[in-house]
């Protein structure tokens, strides 16, 4: 096992991997920005190192520095929680030229499946069903052709990015141009590359993902799916495990699925396999994530498994604790992404917060590294506190989610903490009927 | 908006690590702006930008007393994370001691990050009066490194 572990990255994910790393017995250094010197993370780990002012181009994103830091604390092996560099290849070859374990999958892996042209092409040839579309990079010529051929509505996305950037749904032949520009123009700016494609855009599709531990001899389970249809533009609102309303065949012929990408692209480490399935129980695979992902508690909840420890483990060299078998999916479990963000306009709301208290009591968990006094900076992403629950029924979730809303305080700055609780209240996402398209009858039409 | 106001915008925006606010109201408008703004902050499209909004209710006087002390001027910075050397080599004598006057410009260590040497210049002439970080020590960004006076 590794003796100490440097952890790059920032949040509530930073604290998350301090505490797997306290259990194992591992060291932590913690690196932060100027801006986050006061942050729980920093003052919880055994080291620190600052590594940049407040902008993360030159912070959380700068490798050299953070290649740096690990070298002076003699870390061994880095954790890059989400965000920033956990999904960036180029960082995994460099750790691994600096002889540090980089806890996640290999550089080559991640170009292979990251590249959403390149994973495309990889589920074909395992004849895992995939949205019809432009099988790879397409000019706005050749757009107008596959909008044709796989009839409209259809979207277009990012090649090389991720998390609704970059996005654009066009319902019809004069829409085409302006759209495609816009986001060829928002995917050269986000990622440094501007190569799109276009696939059917479809009508009340649930978005179900499955999450895969794979550690270096071959071993790969699968810890169930989470259902993260509830989206506001792409970014996920709530999340659940196991999904409801779900066929137990198609539960396990997803299942199966994300294994077979898994094995065929010899990927190490945690990831997330992600599907849309639509009303007749089609299901399309659509990306796989090369990361731990922010919704993983609610898989670690179902399972009993700490993904993060596991994470560390499997870098370390050491086979699966456990076959598929012993793995027992148990109850329910349900998530909130609490954010400093206007909870109609989404325009994020940074500022102090004055008062915070958060929920507790059995089968509720709260992952946040925030608290009262703390600055939300306007330079990082919006998440305040992750609200986890879990019971044995559905239902049961639900009203504990309820309970655990109804008390959460959060002063100084806006939260989404109105919208969860208006969602806990809707009949349909009660009963568990709700497409990735739920949360647009809660706002005004988008522009 | 009196003076008052000002510098509670003033306060507002080191605490928060902006570089400029501006506000109008009632026809007047003020700009507040830090010289040498520290970061370039890229705007990307399609990205929401960000405005402090009146309805978050920031109790300035309320905000966190633990802000890092003022640095005297003269301090000179790490601008590296790395191993700072007194040095060039082990076996010779250190760039700067306790007492020496230095030149604008004149090399006072190096911060060693991924077996580059970077060197530390002095940004002012003076005398040096105090070095904070022993020869090979660690340094993040930002650690104080050498008081020149």
């Amino acid at each position: 096992m590794f003796k100490k572990i440097l952890i790059a990255g920032r949040g509530e994910i930073a604290l998350r991997i301090i505490r797997a790393c306290r259990e194992l017995g591992v060291q932590t250094v913690a690196i932060y920005s100027e801006a986050d010197a006061a942050s729980l993370p920093v003052r919880y780990a055994d080291e620190s190192v600052c590594v940049g002012p407040a902008d993360s181009a030159l912070s959380y994103l700068n490798v050299a520095r953070i290649i740096s830091a690990a070298e002076i604390t003699h870390a061994e092996a880095i954790h890059p929680g989400y965000g920033f560099l956990a999904e960036q290849s180029h960082f995994a070859e460099i750790c691994k030229s600096s002889e540090i374990k980089f806890i996640g999958p290999s550089s080559k892996s991640m170009e292979l499946i990251g590249n959403k042209i390149n994973a495309r092409h990889l589920m074909q040839e395992l004849n895992i069903p995939t949205v019809p579309g432009s099988d790879g990079e397409v000019d706005e010529k050749r757009a107008l052709d596959v909008a044709e051929e796989i009839g409209y509505p259809v979207v277009i996305k990012a090649a090389a990015g991720g998390g609704g950037k970059g996005m654009r749904v066009v319902y019809s032949r004069d829409e085409m141009e302006r759209a495609f520009r816009q986001a060829k123009a928002e995917s050269g700016a986000a990622f440094g590359n501007d190569a799109v494609y276009v696939e059917k855009f479809l009508a009340y599709p649930r978005h179900i993902e499955v999450q895969i531990l794979a550690d270096e001899e071959g071993g790969v389970v699968h810890i169930g799916e989470r259902d993260c249809s509830i989206q506001r533009r792409y970014q996920k609102v709530v999340e659940e495990s196991p999904a409801p309303v779900f066929d137990p065949t198609l539960r396990k012929t997803l299942a199966q699925a994300a294994l077979k990408i898994v094995k065929k692209s010899g990927y190490v480490n945690a990831g997330t396999v992600e599907f849309l399935v639509d009303q007749s129980g089609a299901f399309y695979c659509i990306e796989m994530n090369a990361r731990i992902q922010v919704e993983h508690p609610v898989s670690e909840m179902v399972s009993g498994i700490d993904l993060i420890k596991e994470q560390i483990q499997i870098a370390a060299g050491h086979p699966l604790r456990f076959t598929q078998r012993q793995i027992k999916l148990q109850g329910c479990s349900m998530e909130c992404r609490i954010n400093a963000e206007d909870p109609m306009t989404f325009v994020p709301s940074p500022g102090m917060i004055t008062e915070f208290y958060m929920p507790g009591g059995p089968g509720v968990r709260v992952d946040s590294a925030y608290t009262d006094q703390s600055v939300i900076s306007p330079y990082y992403d919006s998440l305040i506190a992750k609200l986890i629950v879990h019971a044995p029924t559905r239902m049961e979730a639900i009203m504990k989610m309820r309970g655990a809303l109804a008390e959460c305080v959060v002063k100084g700055v806006n939260t989404t903490l109105p919208l969860h609780r208006q969602i806990f209240e809707d009949p349909d996402f009660v009963r568990g009927e709700y497409s990735t398209h739920f949360l647009e009858r809660f706002f005004p039409p988008l522009p | 908006m009196d003076i008052k106001e000002i510098k509670k915008l003033a306060h507002l925006l080191s605490e928060m690590g902006l570089t400029e606010i501006e506000i109008e109201d009632a026809g007047k408008r003020i700009r507040i702006r830090k010289e040498h703004p520290p970061v370039v902050q890229e705007i990307r499209s399609g990205q929401p930008t960000y405005s402090l909004q009146q309805e978050v209710p920031l109790k300035l006087e309320e905000m966190r007393p633990e802000r890092p002390p003022e640095r005297p001027k003269g301090i000179v910075l790490s601008p590296f994370v790395g191993t700072f050397y007194r040095s060039p080599t082990p076996m010779s004598p250190p760039y700067v001691e306790v007492g020496n006057i230095v030149e604008k410009g004149q090399i006072l260590g190096v911060v060693a990050a991924m077996k580059l040497m970077n060197e530390i210049e002095s940004p002012v002439a003076g005398t040096v009066v105090d070095i904070y970080v022993a020869d090979g020590a660690a340094v993040g960004y930002g650690t104080e490194l050498i008081r020149i006076e």
